[in-house]
């Protein structure tokens, strides 16, 4: 089942586009990477999905829904942009309000859980204006799922957070997916910590969806090949084939040359020379995330 | 699930300590009212004062032989006029709406209850409560000024005391409702805090007035105002005619439909 399916969705500011006609989709059980520049429309398409902001255009329907009634809300927790609390109160008090005001008949429980599952427990009655930045991200999440939701959105929720607590957050989320069978999309710049957990991503570009893909389609896109640039490449395909028995490969614009699966650069060197194409250019590639990310956004450096 | 959002308000509202100081000052400045008044009509302590520097003039003491020969409740309405009471209740409200912006629980609350119709009824509603408060304290400083300073003045019957605090009740409401309003519109703190400070003082409808007058237009239109309103429950004199009295609650309730609907369709149009 698609959890979330948004279909056309468009937002304006002003006469400025900032989300054009996204067709998103999670499916139930993903961890849903939401990755984009800052303002490609990433957290104005999060809010529109969590209700806090009106689309000008498109539909949105969540667990099946086209009709977001309060019951299928309570189904979903929410942190967008900064957590938003209370900061005179305790922690216990700001995820006590939430609870009694999703109607939780056990709402003193589930807090004491929830504190305790993240970590909140040493905060005490401290007030959430004492908090270091690490807590209150925690504190967030912790509004987020007090509700025992199937959907979870986090728009960068590791964000100013050290190394330390990124693990913790990024053990979480893994930990809420796995164990609660939580649906999670999150928004993050932090595409090598994103590419650790996510199981399919959705790149959005000036406001425009430009691609969605599942963990696996992308690692076939990222898939080490062997680049080799020559001055022939018809005649280096039939050497690649007839000698080297290779038929995964592609040949692309200016004589460019992608060999999947092998990486013995010297017998495809020997081939090409025995053959008399002249070898231009020959390296083993392999592309992370984020190296992917930088070339479908056109090779600027701005995440 | 409107229950829900009101249960959290009232909670959240009773947790928070800018109520019990407001109340607390309120109730400080109607004790120090009380006092002056026992100081003025008590011979004993008027000769003392007036030794020890206090100008009390004989109009002072005509205005409150005047009070005095009414009941409790005219009292308590004549606490009103200096609009201290609307103050209270319009600071109290801008604060309660701005910290749930402020700081961004509004995302909280509006991902899981999406109505904004319930959002600014639950704050209007709670508001209405604090505005009962606010006036059982004032009633209670001024009973026990009273029997402290043993004046005579006579106890209101229970009909003074319905039309007394219902007609307060619906301003108050009314009054809180407008707060609400200028918030939600500017999103500025500032702007709502200088709303429940201006306001209440009736300063623009003065203003208006005023001009009306030189061009000598007719203004009568402004005692339809919420200012002008509240102030005509201190006219009532401790008895509300029943002419007087539906005007006292009508009044307020349609300013109060007015800027719970403006703040509804705002709240509806501008994205959290």
């Amino acid at each position: 089942m698609d959890v979330i399916q948004t279909t056309g969705l468009t937002k304006y500011y002003g006469r400025s586009k900032v989300v054009d006609q996204v067709h998103l989709r999670v499916r139930q059980g993903d961890i849903y990477g939401f990755i984009g520049r800052n303002g490609s429309g990433k957290s104005t398409t999060l809010k529109m999905i969590s209700g806090l902001v009106w689309p000008d255009a498109g539909d949105i329907e969540l667990f099946g829904q086209k009709h977001i009634s309060d019951h299928i809300r309570r189904r979903m927790g929410v942190l967008v942009e900064e957590a938003g609390i209370y900061p005179n109160f305790s922690a216990y008090h700001n995820l006590l309000f939430k609870a009694e005001l999703m109607g939780l008949t056990d709402a003193r429980q589930r807090v004491g859980e929830v504190i305790e599952r993240l970590g909140l427990k040493n905060a005490g009655k401290k007030k959430v204006k004492t908090f270091s930045m690490g807590m209150k991200q925690r504190l967030g999440i912790a509004l987020a799922i007090v509700g025992k939701p199937d959907l979870l959105i986090l728009d960068e929720p590791i964000n100013g957070l050290d190394p330390e607590g990124i693990s913790d957050i990024r053990h979480m989320i893994v930990k809420l997916n796995e164990e609660e069978h939580m649906t999670i999309l999150i928004s993050s710049h932090i595409l090598g910590e994103l590419s650790k957990i996510a199981t399919c991503y959705g790149i959005i570009k000036d406001g425009q969806l430009i691609e969605q893909m599942t963990d696996e389609q992308l690692r076939e896109k990222c898939q080490d090949y062997m680049y080799v640039r020559v001055d022939q490449p018809k005649k280096a395909s039939v050497l690649l084939e007839q000698r080297l028995g290779l038929r995964n490969y592609q040949i692309r614009p200016g004589g460019e040359i992608r060999i999947f699966g092998y990486a013995d650069t010297a017998a495809v060197n020997t081939a090409f020379a025995d053959g008399h194409v002249a070898v231009k250019s020959l390296y083993m590639h392999a592309m992370d995330l984020e190296t992917y990310f930088l070339e479908r956004m056109g090779g600027e450096y701005d995440v | 699930m409107m229950f829900n959002l009101m249960r959290m308000d009232f909670k959240r509202l009773l947790r928070q300590k800018s109520l019990y100081i407001i109340l607390g000052i309120t109730a400080a400045v109607v004790v120090l009212a009380m006092v002056t008044v026992v100081i003025i009509v008590n011979p004993e302590f008027r000769l003392q004062a007036q030794e020890a520097g206090m100008e009390i003039l004989e109009s002072d003491k005509a205005a409150i032989n005047w009070m005095q020969s009414n009941d409790i409740t005219f009292f308590m309405e004549n606490m009103v006029r200096g609009n201290g009471f609307v103050t209270v209740i319009c600071l109290i409200s801008a604060i309660f709406i701005y910290g749930d912006f402020k700081r961004g629980y509004i995302k909280n609350i509006l991902s899981v209850h999406g109505s904004r119709t319930h959002y600014i009824f639950s704050k209007i509603i709670v508001m209405a409560a604090v505005t009962a408060v606010t006036a059982a304290v004032m009633f209670l400083m001024i009973k026990a000024g009273i029997r402290a300073g043993n004046l005579e003045i006579p106890t209101a019957d229970l009909k003074s005391y319905v039309c007394t605090m219902t007609a307060l009740l619906a301003a108050g409401a009314a009054w809180a409702a407008q707060m609400i309003f200028i918030y939600v519109l500017t999103r500025s703190e500032g702007a709502a805090i200088a709303g429940a400070i201006i306001f209440p003082t009736g300063l623009l409808v003065t203003l208006l007035q005023s001009i009306l007058s030189t061009i000598k237009m007719n203004s009568t239109f402004l005692n339809y105002t919420l200012f002008g309103i509240t102030n005509k429950i201190t006219d009532a004199s401790g008895n509300f005619s029943i002419g007087v009295y539906i005007q006292c609650i009508a009044v307020p309730l349609v300013w109060l439909a007015f800027y719970a609907g403006l703040s509804i369709l705002v709240l509806k149009k501008k994205d959290i």
